[in-house]
C-alpha cells in the first residue's frame, strides 16, 4: 500500500520553492514570461470555449 | 520581454521623462522569491506637474513609449508584449518605497526595484489575500531583514495589521 506522507511533501515543496527564489533574476523573469504565456493560452481556450458554448443552437436546452 | 521594458524605462528616466522609478508588484517580489504568474509589470515612478500644472500627467510617459511602438490599452500600455502600469506613489510608504530602491542588474540591465521589507510592508498594508500570500512567502523563505521591516511597520502605523497577521498566521516558530 502506497504511504501518503504529508509532512515530507511539505517540506519537498518548501525546499524547491527555496531553489526557485535563488535562480538568477533573468531565469526567474523567463519563467515568468513562459506562465504569462500558458495563462494567455488558456484563457484564450476558455473564451473561445464558452463563445462556441453560448452561440451552439441547443444553448437553450443546456443547464 | 520584461527585460526590453526595463531597458525602455532606463531610456526614459535617461531622457528626463520620469526621475526615480522602481518595480513592485509581483515581478519586483520576484527579485527575493519564487517567480509568481502575474498579468503585468508595476513600475512606480517619481513624476513632478508639468510647469504651471498641479496635477501630475503621465501623459509625457505614454507619448514617449507610443512613440516606441507601445500601444496603450486601458490604465495599461503594451510594451514589448507585456501591459506596463506605471503608479504614481499614492501614501508615504510607497514614496519611501521609492527613494529607498535598490539598483540590482536584469542580465546586463539595470534595474530599480522596492526592497523587500517595503515589498512585504506594502503587502501588508494592502492586505488582500495575495498580499498577505505574499507577505508570508517572504518571511517563510526568509527574505526580510525583520528589524528593517518592524521599523517600517512602526513608522507607517502598521503595528496592528502586523499583530492581527501574525495572530492569523505566524506561529512563534515563524520569526
Amino acid at each position: 500500500m502506497m504511504k501518503y506522507d504529508l509532512s515530507s511533501i511539505l517540506v519537498s515543496k518548501k525546499a524547491y520553492r527555496k531553489k526557485l527564489a535563488q535562480m538568477p533574476i533573468g531565469e526567474k523573469l523567463l519563467l515568468i514570461e513562459q506562465m504569462r504565456e500558458r495563462n494567455l493560452t488558456i484563457a484564450k481556450s476558455r473564451s473561445d470555449l464558452s463563445e462556441k458554448l453560448m452561440n451552439s443552437p441547443d444553448k437553450a436546452t443546456k443547464g | 520581454m520584461i527585460k526590453e521594458a526595463i531597458s525602455v524605462i532606463n531610456q526614459m528616466k535617461a531622457d528626463g521623462i520620469i526621475g526615480r522609478y522602481a518595480i513592485g508588484g509581483a515581478i519586483g517580489a520576484t527579485f527575493y522569491l519564487e517567480p509568481v504568474s502575474t498579468i503585468d509589470l508595476d513600475i512606480f515612478i517619481a513624476v513632478e506637474p508639468q510647469p504651471g500644472e498641479f496635477i501630475i500627467s503621465l501623459q509625457p510617459v505614454f507619448d514617449y513609449l507610443k512613440a516606441k511602438n507601445a500601444v496603450p490599452e486601458g490604465e495599461y500600455i503594451l510594451f514589448a508584449g507585456w501591459p506596463i502600469q506605471f503608479l504614481v506613489p499614492n501614501s508615504p510608504l510607497v514614496e519611501e518605497a521609492l527613494t529607498e530602491a535598490v539598483q540590482t542588474d536584469v542580465d546586463g540591465e539595470p534595474a530599480w526595484v522596492f526592497r523587500p521589507e517595503y515589498l512585504a510592508a506594502i503587502a501588508l498594508q494592502l492586505g488582500r489575500a495575495k498580499d498577505k500570500n505574499r507577505l508570508l512567502e517572504f518571511i517563510e523563505q526568509k527574505a526580510l531583514d525583520l528589524e528593517r521591516f518592524l521599523k517600517i511597520v512602526q513608522n507607517h502605523q502598521l503595528t496592528n495589521k502586523w499583530k492581527q497577521f501574525e495572530q492569523q498566521f505566524l506561529g512563534a516558530d515563524n520569526l
